[in-house]
């Protein structure tokens, strides 16, 4: 196993990699940066769904400096250069970024921030680098294989659990959500009317599973990788053309490349040096590689995490999981649900018999309001900060002011998942305030009943 | 054995298939609903309005040219008929309406009577700014046309006279506006079918949602005091000077059901948000929000003739109003919008 990981392989690929995901950083950045996401995502919302409590934006426009060092840090991984530095800031920054508001997960960015994590601890500016052209002495031809295998084995559990989360019975027999989502082209001329109908649902779910369990697996191997790699580029592109995900799908093809061998990215990667008018150095030495203890065990904490994360909830009620969605993050559970909810808040007084309904349209953007009515952590986040806000806040009416002191925060909310009527999720009676969240199913929740 | 799994897994898909689409229509198509609403009923609707304000201004204008009170009232009776025509197409904030910002300009309310008689005094104004879209439009009429002594201090008061003419002519010039780019828009918003949050269908659905909620809020909820300790407050009632507030509300209702059921206004129906849950086997939503309207309209012609009367007197029919509202939008935003697969922002998004 040690001496596996520490075998000599080309640095080719995963230099290509390099620039592969430093250049759909760039091109990621700059996108958020002139859809005016910036603003709209991390300025303008009055509250923030935080992951890590005490992390919170910067104060308004400053929340455009973690996009613009994300920029430089992504031009510096193109370019290798100072690449501790780029990598180390793309990461911070990107993290950062990402724990600021839970409405803005994506399973994608939180893959970038692995990758970006990876990138920071391997040597992709050993070769074809700003680096390495003002430091020849650093550049290395081999690398130890577990640097790309790594990265590699990022993609496979991606691709694999994302399978592993389709086997359930709204994917594969009620091709749910997908029939939902795909008769919305059912006015696309000539093939609207098959996207209307259940059998092509049926048709895209099962490819989609099988393609996601086994894609990993054919890009390993050699005679099959052509075939593989045709594949995932006609599967990300129609998911582009069908679902809004944004760069991803181009993410996904082009990461992938890694598991191409040295002979693939030679050819193109040549191209890009004479470009820049880098040379290898004549005297360039041998790299040897000893086995590392350190580096070993790191290997296997990674690789045990990426494989215990996505499988977590089976520890769970994994039967309900889109229902309490516990487990449900960091997981790879992508495209899964369709999920929609309704919910109103009441602030009571006890002392006065007092009721508040709440609009939530006054705390929360569009956007916060929907992903907070059907998750069940962002529900308590909301509801303490309602607490905090309405606890001895004076409340303004046309006969005279009171105070609340202490209130309760309850909520209504009603769920429909994957074409579902909708049902109750949460019952008005529970003090959410005096709830605590914990990592097994909340008992607040109201039971699911799965029938369609 | 390789057909054998082929064969098994036919049988598996088609037994799904009966359970869950038997009555499923693959063939409906929203541009039709898209038509539908354009052609029958926003165009008509728009243009109705635009009557109407322009007999508002000839009543004006009548007026303006030798003042009497019965050219008052009939510019009352004009404004009226406007106000109730505009709860038509509010709901359609989006597009050439939007670009007018009409929804706004024209039906803000509480209107800030303070602000209009600063504006009065000062005779120094800018309509168009953001802080004065509660000093214009619809409701600011409300209060200069039906307030205690409207003629005197419109003929006495030059300051008065001028900020009444440029309010109507502002509204004027808008609606005059929306309808012209309408006419141009049409051919994008009827092939506007996908369900990206920019898509004309989307912005149909999503605008008529939320005007479902904001009549719920503005015209029952925050009178009710809903959000703040069921207290009531008249002073947030809309129209609350000529006390037409009755009639506005009915008539929003009236327009949701018309949308929601592809009416025409021009005598010509076709198909509908209805239709297309019917399409989708929905059947059991559609029947609830169809049969809802009606209990509404019910529910609103049980109220008193004023709605400030209501408030006092019969509080208990206009929570029970409220109520129905407010659960009726589990059907209409949950099942319904989720139905249709519509998405309410426009980042990216892995559907998790």
């Amino acid at each position: 196993m040690k001496k596996y990981l520490f075998k000599e392989t080309s640095i080719l690929p995963l230099v290509g990699f390099r620039i592969i995901f430093g250049l759909l950083m760039v091109i990621g950045t700059l996108r958020f940066l002139f859809n005016g996401w910036v603003h709209q995502l991390y300025i303008q919302p009055k509250f923030y769904f935080g992951f890590i409590e005490g992390i919170s934006p910067l104060p308004g426009n400053w929340m455009y400096l973690p996009f613009i060092l994300l920029l430089i840090g992504a031009i510096g991984i193109v370019l290798g250069a100072f690449y501790r530095f780029s990598t180390t800031l793309a990461f911070i920054s990107f993290t950062y970024i990402e724990v600021l508001d839970k409405t803005n997960y994506l399973n994608h960015y939180y893959f970038v921030s692995l990758v970006l994590f990876l990138l920071c601890l391997v040597p992709a500016n050993a070769y074809l680098s700003w680096d390495s052209k003002r430091n020849t002495s650093i550049q290395k031809t081999v690398v130890p294989l577990w640097t790309i295998r790594i990265v590699q084995l990022q993609l496979a559990v991606v691709y694999f659990f994302a399978g592993v989360a389709k086997i359930n019975p709204d994917w594969l027999l009620h091709a749910q959500p997908l029939a939902i989502w795909l008769q919305a082209y059912r006015d696309l001329p000539i093939v609207g009317d098959y996207f209307a109908t259940s059998w092509l649902a049926f048709a895209f779910s099962w490819f989609g599973c099988i393609y996601d369990l086994t894609i990993p697996f054919f890009l390993l191997g050699n005679k099959t990788r052509p075939y593989a790699y045709f594949f995932v580029v006609v599967f990300h592109i129609v998911t582009w053309l069908l679902f809004p995900i944004g760069v991803f799908p181009w993410v996904m093809i082009f990461s992938t490349l890694i598991f191409f061998p040295a002979t693939f990215h030679e050819k193109w990667l040549s191209k890009v040096a004479t470009w820049f008018r880098w040379e290898k150095d004549k005297n360039i030495l041998p790299s040897h590689y000893q086995t590392n203890k350190i580096i070993t065990l790191f290997v296997l904490v990674y690789v045990f995490l990426q494989l215990f994360l996505p499988i977590r909830c089976f520890f769970n009620h994994p039967q309900t999981l889109f229902w309490h969605e516990e487990g449900m993050r960091f997981s790879w559970r992508v495209m899964l649900m369709h999920k929609e909810g309704f919910a109103t808040f009441y602030v009571k007084d006890k002392n006065s018999k007092r009721e508040i309904q709440v609009r939530n349209e006054d705390f929360l953007t569009v956007g916060q309001i929907d992903q907070m009515a059907t998750q069940p952590d962002m529900i308590k986040q909301y509801a303490d900060h309602l607490y905090r806000t309405f606890n001895d806040s004076i409340i303004q009416t046309s006969q005279g002011s009171f105070q609340l002191k202490n209130p309760s925060i309850h909520a209504e909310i009603f769920v429909s998942l994957n074409g579902r009527n909708a049902q109750l999720f949460l019952a008005k009676k529970h003090s959410l305030q005096e709830k605590k969240y914990t990592t097994n199913p909340q008992q607040w929740l109201a039971k699911y009943n799965s029938k369609l | 054995m390789k057909y054998y799994w082929i064969i098994a897994i036919c049988i598996l898909f088609s037994s799904c298939r009966d359970k869950m689409g038997g009555m499923k229509d693959d063939t409906f198509k929203k541009t039709e609903l898209l038509s539908q609403l354009a052609d029958n009923y926003i165009l008509p609707e728009y243009a109705s309005l635009q009557s109407h304000v322009d007999e508002l201004v000839t009543s004006w204008n009548a007026f303006e040219n030798q003042p009497s009170e019965t050219k008052l009232d009939s510019i009352r009776a004009q404004w009226k008929r406007a106000y109730i025509r505009f709860q038509y197409v509010k709901m359609f904030d989006f597009g050439p309406g939007m670009n007018q910002n009409l929804a706004m300009s024209l039906g803000t309310f509480p209107t800030d009577t303070l602000a209009i008689e600063t504006n009065i005094n000062t005779g120094n104004y800018n309509l168009t700014s953001i802080s004065n879209y509660d000093a214009i439009g619809f409701p600011a009429l409300d209060y200069l046309l039906f307030s205690k002594n409207a003629y005197t201090d419109i003929t006495t008061t030059l300051n008065r006279k001028v900020y009444v003419r440029e309010l109507i002519l502002k509204m004027k010039a808008e609606i005059d506006k929306t309808c012209t780019e309408w006419n141009t828009y049409r051919s994008a918003f009827v092939d506007g079918t996908s369900n990206a949050s920019t898509s004309p269908f989307s912005l149909v659905v999503n605008n008529y949602i939320h005007d479902y909620e904001t009549l719920k809020w503005t015209k029952l909820g925050y009178p009710l005091g809903a959000n703040s300790g069921n207290v009531k407050n008249p002073a947030l009632l809309e129209a609350r000077k000529s006390g037409i507030g009755k009639e506005l509300l009915r008539a929003n209702v009236l327009a949701l059901q018309q949308i929601y059921l592809g009416k025409g206004s021009n005598g010509k129906d076709g198909k509908s948000m209805h239709d297309y849950l019917l399409a989708l086997a929905k059947t059991t939503t559609a029947t609830t929000i169809e049969t809802n309207w009606g209990v509404f309209l019910t529910q609103i012609d049980a109220l008193p003739t004023s709605l400030e009367t209501a408030l006092n007197t019969d509080t208990q029919k206009m929570i029970d109003l409220y109520n129905a509202i407010h659960f009726n939008t589990i059907a209409l935003k949950t099942d319904m919008v989720s139905a249709f697969g519509i998405l309410i922002t426009y980042s990216d998004n892995d559907g998790d």
